[in-house]
Parts: C-alpha cells; structure tokens; sequence
C-alpha cells in the first residue's frame, strides 16, 4: 500500500504541472529505455508545445549521410524548471542528445538530457522517462 | 458541507481514494487528510457587497507541482526518478494505469453500454479527445484557475488550453432545447443556494468524457456544480445526470483548491497542444 503511494507522488510533478489531468501517452508505448542512443548534431527546428515540446536536428553519420531525427522532451513548464529558457536551444546550435529510441524504428527518439555546445551545460529534457540518474552537482 | 477530502488533483484524488475507499456519496465523509494544517481553511470568507461570498482570485495555489524552485533548480537541473519496482517509468506508468482506475466512485452506466466504454478505455490513445488535443469539458476539466466575479456573472478561467466560461447569474432561463448547440462546456446558469454557488450546465455535445477511463456521455448530459468558499480554499464537487447512458446521477467527488498566496499572480497562457505521438505508438498503453 505504501509503495503505491511512493509511487503516485514520486511522479506527481510529471502529472500535475501545466498540463491539464487528462489521458497521457505511455512513454512505454512509445519509446525503448533499453534502446539509448547518442546523436550529435545541429538543431534545425524547435517546437515549443505542449504537452511536448520538441526539437528536430540533422546528424551526419562517418559517411557524412545526413538524417533528420525528432527529439521529443517535457512539458515547457518541465523544462523551465529543469533550467530551460525559450532561448535556451536555437536553430543552428550544435547540441549532444542521450535518449531512449523509438519503439517503431523512425528517426525519433525521447531526449533524456541535452547538452549544448555553445555553453557545456547539460540540461535534463523533463522526460516523462525520468531522468535515469543523479542530477550534476 | 466541508470538503470531501484534500485533493491536488484528480490524479492524487483518484490515488487516495483507492488507498483509503473514502464512501462514495453526497453526503461522503472526510478520509483522513495527508496535511490536517492544509485542511484548515485560514481567516474568515470574504463577502461581496450583495452579500454572497467573494469568490474572485486565483485558485491554482493548492495545486501540485509548478512553483519556483530558485537558482539551484537552474545550476543543478531537475532530475525524475521513480522510487519504487525498479525505479523505471514502465512500473510507474502501469500502476498508474490502475490507480486512476481503482476509485470506488464511478459513474455507472446502464449494461449496453460496458462494452462500449471498456472498448474506449483500451484503445483511449486513439480515442479519448484530449489525447488528440480536444477539450476536455464539464465537468472533466474541474475547478477553475480564476474567477472573476460580478454581480450579473461568474467569469471562469482554467489554465488548461486557456479555457473560459461566463456564467450569468441574473436569473435567466436556460434557451430552449432546440436553439442549444452542443458545446464542450455547456449552457452553464448560476445561482446562490446560501453560501454555495450552484452551476447549472445543458446543451453538451457527445464528444467529450466525464473522465480517463472510457466514460462517454450523451448530449442530454446536465450538469449542477456546487462551488463554496471557505476562508482562503475552494470547493467544487460536480454531479452528473445523464439519463440516457447512467442508471442513476453520478456524485463526484469533491475537489479542493487553495488560493494562490501570491496577490498579484496571473494566469501564464497555455501554449498550444500538439499531437505527435499516435503515429508512433506500438502498443495500447496510456494512463
């Protein structure tokens, strides 16, 4: 009984925050915690939405093919408290993204933590996968 | 009437009901509070000055979530963890699943209609209207964020995709049956019954849920929320009547709101919704 409890409010900060308490998507359905992947590469779009915001960047692989991959992270109110700004990540930026892969095979992948090349700082995405790991101290 | 029972939201509303099957009624008793200090309403209810309640202000300080967390939120970032089976999202997403599930209050629905609404539930990624972005209506969308409040009406403000509401209170009748088009929020009427304002709602389309699991309802939905101040907490408690789908009106359970200590707080405009993720799901889960 009390694990059950530790569970609902460990997550409450994922369920109550600007969105309304509606119907969420499974980050399960959706997204393989087993499947990590590492891109690097530069932002070509940025979509700031709920109840995700997104991001697209251009990744060139050794052979200098270059595949567009969506990064889908947080809420924007999640991410304003994970230390984002608006302004935080803009078009032309080269940033390092670790996430968990799509279930489905696609260029998509929900970002766990963004580090961005201009500043060094890695920020955590607010994913509803959770953050994985201690946050930097 | 006090409120039922402190509730954050609906998610933590569902979750302590579960844990602690508080009776289900109009007259449900309190379950034992979390935070007995946090039940206690502080300093007396104002009154406007034809002498009902004053119920302008900000109504989203009680909530979970949000706030400021300062600089060190900033410099360190926030990490999410799920403390209990594992520590992984999948654990935490599948006893969600359940617990928003598991409340003992629950609409109850003629039997032709269980297949129907098991079937929603299940294939809700696709189904369920604010999963694609749709509103979610009265009485799902709760307790407002604001209210504004004048002698001839009640101005409603939700945070959630910048929902409005104006509700007359100068004693008009509902339009008739024929001139109402189907909306998401209803026709909604107010009135005083004492210290309660009474919000009387018709004229809904079918295209909305009273909540997660399935729950349609008909466009002859009619829906009375019952609103009460006490010092600086809101309550709001909904009943559904819906002849032609439930088999007795659906009592729901009460919600209470803290005002927003903060005198100058406004409410931040909700950016747009978007919809990306059907597409790519590979199996039925949501929660």
């Amino acid at each position: 009984m009390r694990m059950r409890l530790t569970v609902v409010v460990a997550g409450i900060g994922l369920i109550v925050t600007a969105l309304p308490v509606g119907a969420h998507h499974s980050f399960n359905a959706e997204y393989d915690t087993k499947k990590q992947v590492t891109l690097k590469g530069v932002v070509t779009k940025v979509e700031w939405k709920n109840p995700h915001a997104y991001f697209y960047i251009d990744v060139a692989d050794e052979a200098g093919k270059v595949t567009n991959w969506g990064l889908e992270m947080g809420s924007p109110n999640g991410l304003m408290r994970a230390g984002w700004t608006r302004n935080s990540m803009k078009i032309g930026d080269e940033v390092k993204v670790e996430g968990s892969r799509a279930k489905d095979g696609s260029s998509l992948a929900n970002a766990t933590a963004v580090t961005l090349a201009s500043t060094g700082q890695r920020l955590f995405a607010a994913s509803s996968g959770g953050s994985g790991e201690a946050p930097p101290r | 009437m006090k409120p039922g029972f402190f509730g954050y939201s609906l998610v933590v509303a569902a979750a302590m009901a579960a844990l602690w099957l508080a009776p289900v009624g109009a007259a449900a008793q309190r379950a034992p509070a979390r935070n007995a200090d946090a039940r206690k309403a502080s300093g007396p209810t104002p009154l406007t000055a034809d002498g009902h309640p004053d119920l302008n202000g900000v109504w989203n300080g009680g909530m979970g979530g949000g706030g400021n967390l300062g600089d060190d939120a900033a410099e360190n970032g926030i990490a999410v963890r799920f403390n209990a089976r594992g520590g992984t999202p999948v654990n935490f997403e599948r006893d969600n699943t359940l617990v928003r599930r598991m409340d003992s209050n629950r609409p109850l629905y003629k039997p032709e209609f269980w297949e129907k609404i098991q079937s929603l539930d299940q294939n809700g990624s696709a189904e369920d209207p604010t999963y694609s972005c749709m509103p979610e209506g009265v009485p799902r969308i709760g307790p407002p964020s604001k209210i504004v409040q004048t002698p001839a009406e009640m101005i409603f403000l939700y945070q959630g995709r910048n929902t409005f509401r104006v509700i007359p209170t100068d004693g008009r009748p509902h339009s008739p049956e024929d001139v109402l088009e189907g909306t998401w929020n209803g026709e909604s009427l107010g009135h005083w019954e004492g210290d309660a304002l009474v919000v009387d709602s018709v004229g809904f389309n079918d295209a909305g849920w009273l909540g997660i699991a399935g729950y349609f309802h008909s466009e002859h939905m009619h829906v009375i929320e019952r609103i009460r101040r006490d010092g600086n907490t809101l309550t709001w408690q909904a009943t559904v009547e819906d002849p032609v789908v439930l088999l007795k009106p659906w009592v729901m359970n009460a919600r209470t709101v803290r005002l927003n200590p903060n005198p100058k707080a406004v409410l931040e405009e909700a950016l747009p919704c978007s919809e990306r993720d059907l597409a790519h799901l590979v199996t039925k889960e949501h929660h």
